[in-house]
């Protein structure tokens, strides 16, 4: 199961994308995906979701009235950089789509209207791609255990630090307590 | 002048001109008894008759004897007389003409500088004249020079805005093209899915919920609705953008504006928000050539900004629409104003609000094409339309038509 978050300013973009996403076929090869689809008319509702929940797709429209597709996109990256990034719009500046692959390094630009034949094909593209480099970084780091590189321990603690970033530095008080917040101790 | 100065030896015709002998010359000769003549340094005769006998005086004013004065009849010391009373007549005349000479060379000399400056002027006048020539022939170069860039702004300005409206019109299409193109290939697939149906009639309901149709039929319909709905946006974005260019025009009419405001008010007087209040402030004016269903469309488009931004505002307010007759450009025409006391605008947001597609408006409530197009309406008319506004007290719209000769 794959999970994919859209985000446009329009109700029926939303409505009709996940008429697609929820029947069709999303495959590439003989390698296919199961989609669960999370849709958001507001960027700000999304990035507080993007916070809470691990996506592996965001799919995001370019011109959105409280902040651009690229924006969010970017904010989204810092968030959870191994999802895929997607945009669907009607129109962008040649300014756009550099900002667009420069900053936040986009796998796609599907313009409006879509063909739904296309835009699945490129989900599935994004999906196998980054299923594909995730399965990388995995055996690399089979590897590099086996070669005494790292451990297994240093392994976990970079998941866990992915997963909850800050959750491996723990400061230490002198007598053996964990400090949650160490500005406030100072303050005292 | 050198020759009218002190040096100068003065002749006796200069002294004495022929009035001057007329008047002395018989006294004289009384005095002398009868016969006098006087006679130049030449010893010409100047007046009188020399006779033979005559014994001469001479008359001597420096060193040289200027002139004699002859007598036959005068004793010798009636002749050293009269010599000495004419000799002292020439040096009094001789004083006379000096000190005149004088002042006349005074104001001769003050002629000559007074001519000398004005020819100096006259030459720095001249000097001027071709600077100023020069200067203006400048000032003309430069003047087409920024004649030329200010076009050149212009076109710029104008390409850009068409690049705006590209891509205004990119992505106020493209967005209700997108959806009824992806709903209309999900309704075809419903609909092979009710063809599945076909096949599997003898199983009857269960076939009916196995396909899962319930909600392919709830959804085609709200699908369908959604269509439609995007298809009519992009219908009224293209009839926006008729307008907006003026492809078919409207036929032109006499009209009042007073009527045209009144109809408009009246029209949306019933779906104003309960908390809105349009007051018509309407004083005569004449009937002019226009095209009253753009102006409607124009007034109709306005009144409704009006009523969006002092709903925006969140308080009761009232729209006040008013039209008098005024003076703007040196051109005599009519004054509409609809003012409101809505949100306002800032200055950067006055600075775009012409801007075609330029809306503050979320996606589907506005194209963002009103006050563009409302702007070209009046050009049409060679009015001119401008907005005064300050943030959380008002918004007024002024529009003036010119009217014709």
């Amino acid at each position: 199961m794959s999970r994919i978050m859209i985000l446009d300013d329009e109700e029926s973009i939303l409505k009709a994308l996940k008429r697609v996403l929820r029947v069709a076929p999303c495959a590439i090869g003989n390698k296919t995906f199961t989609l669960e689809v999370e849709a958001f008319v507001s960027p700000l509702a999304a990035l507080e979701r993007v916070r809470h929940e691990p996506f592996d797709l965001f799919i995001s429209d370019y011109r959105m009235p409280e902040m651009d597709g690229i924006e969010f996109l970017k904010a989204a990256k810092a968030i959870q950089p191994d999802a895929a990034r997607l945009i669907l719009s009607g129109y962008a500046d040649l300014n756009a789509l550099v900002r667009a692959v420069n900053e936040v390094g986009i796998d796609r630009f599907i313009g409006k209207p879509w063909n739904d034949y296309d835009l699945l094909s490129a989900i599935a593209q994004s999906l196998a791609h980054r299923d594909l480099l995730l399965e990388n970084r995995q055996l690399a780091n089979l590897v590099r255990v086996d070669m005494g590189d790292t451990t297994p321990e240093q392994l976990e603690a970079e998941r866990l630090e992915a997963l909850e970033p800050g959750i491996t530095q723990v400061n230490w008080g002198p007598d053996g307590s964990v400090l949650l917040d160490p500005d406030a101790l100072m303050k005292d | 002048m050198s020759t009218q100065g002190f040096d100068h030896e003065w002749r006796f015709e200069e002294l004495l001109d022929a009035g001057g002998l007329e008047k002395i010359g018989p006294v004289l000769a009384q005095l002398l008894g009868g016969d006098a003549a006087i006679l130049d340094a030449l010893g010409k005769v100047c007046w009188g008759e020399l006779t033979e006998a005559a014994q001469r005086a001479p008359l001597v004013l420096e060193l040289e004897p200027i002139a004699y004065l002859a007598s036959a009849t005068a004793t010798p010391s009636a002749l050293a007389g009269a010599r000495s009373l004419l000799q002292m007549l020439l040096r009094i005349q001789m004083r006379y003409k000096m000190a005149s000479n004088l002042h006349l060379d005074a104001v001769a000399e003050d002629f000559e500088s007074l001519r000398l400056k004005n020819a100096h002027l006259q030459e720095s006048e001249a000097r001027y004249k071709t600077l100023a020539g020069e200067l203006e022939a400048r000032v003309k170069k430069q003047v087409a020079q920024l004649e030329e860039h200010q076009q050149m702004l212009y076109q710029a300005e104008k390409m850009a805005s068409v690049g705006q409206l590209a891509a205004g019109v990119a992505h106020e299409v493209n967005n209700p093209l997108g959806f009824v193109r992806s709903n209309l290939s999900s309704f075809e697939r419903y609909l092979a899915k009710f063809a599945e149906l076909k096949a599997r009639l003898d199983e009857g309901a269960a076939a009916w919920k196995a396909l899962d149709l319930d909600f392919l039929l709830e959804d085609s319909a709200d699908l369908l609705g959604d269509s439609i709905k995007g298809l009519d946006r992009i219908a009224r974005i293209v009839s926006d953008l008729k307008s907006f260019s003026n492809i078919d025009r409207a036929s032109v009419e006499m009209a009042n504006l007073n009527d045209c405001l009144q109809h408009v008010a009246s029209v949306l007087d019933g779906n104003l928000p309960a908390n809105v209040r349009i007051e018509l402030a309407l004083q005569p004016i004449p009937s002019f050539v226009c095209l009253p269903g753009h102006l409607n469309q124009i007034f109709m488009g306005l009144v409704r900004n009006a009523t969006q931004a002092i709903v925006d505002a969140g308080r009761p307010g009232e729209i006040k629409i008013s039209s008098e007759l005024g003076i703007s450009v040196g051109r005599e025409g009519i004054f509409v104003k609809i003012q409101d006391n809505g949100v306002g605008m800032t200055p950067e947001l006055m600075a775009r609000a012409f801007d075609p597609f330029y809306t503050t408006r979320p996606v589907g409530a506005g194209a963002g094409l009103g006050l563009s197009t409302a702007r070209n309406i009046v050009l049409g008319h060679n009015g001119h339309i401008y907005l005064e506004s300050t943030p959380d007290v008002g918004t007024t719209v002024i529009i003036f038509f010119p009217l014709q000769k």
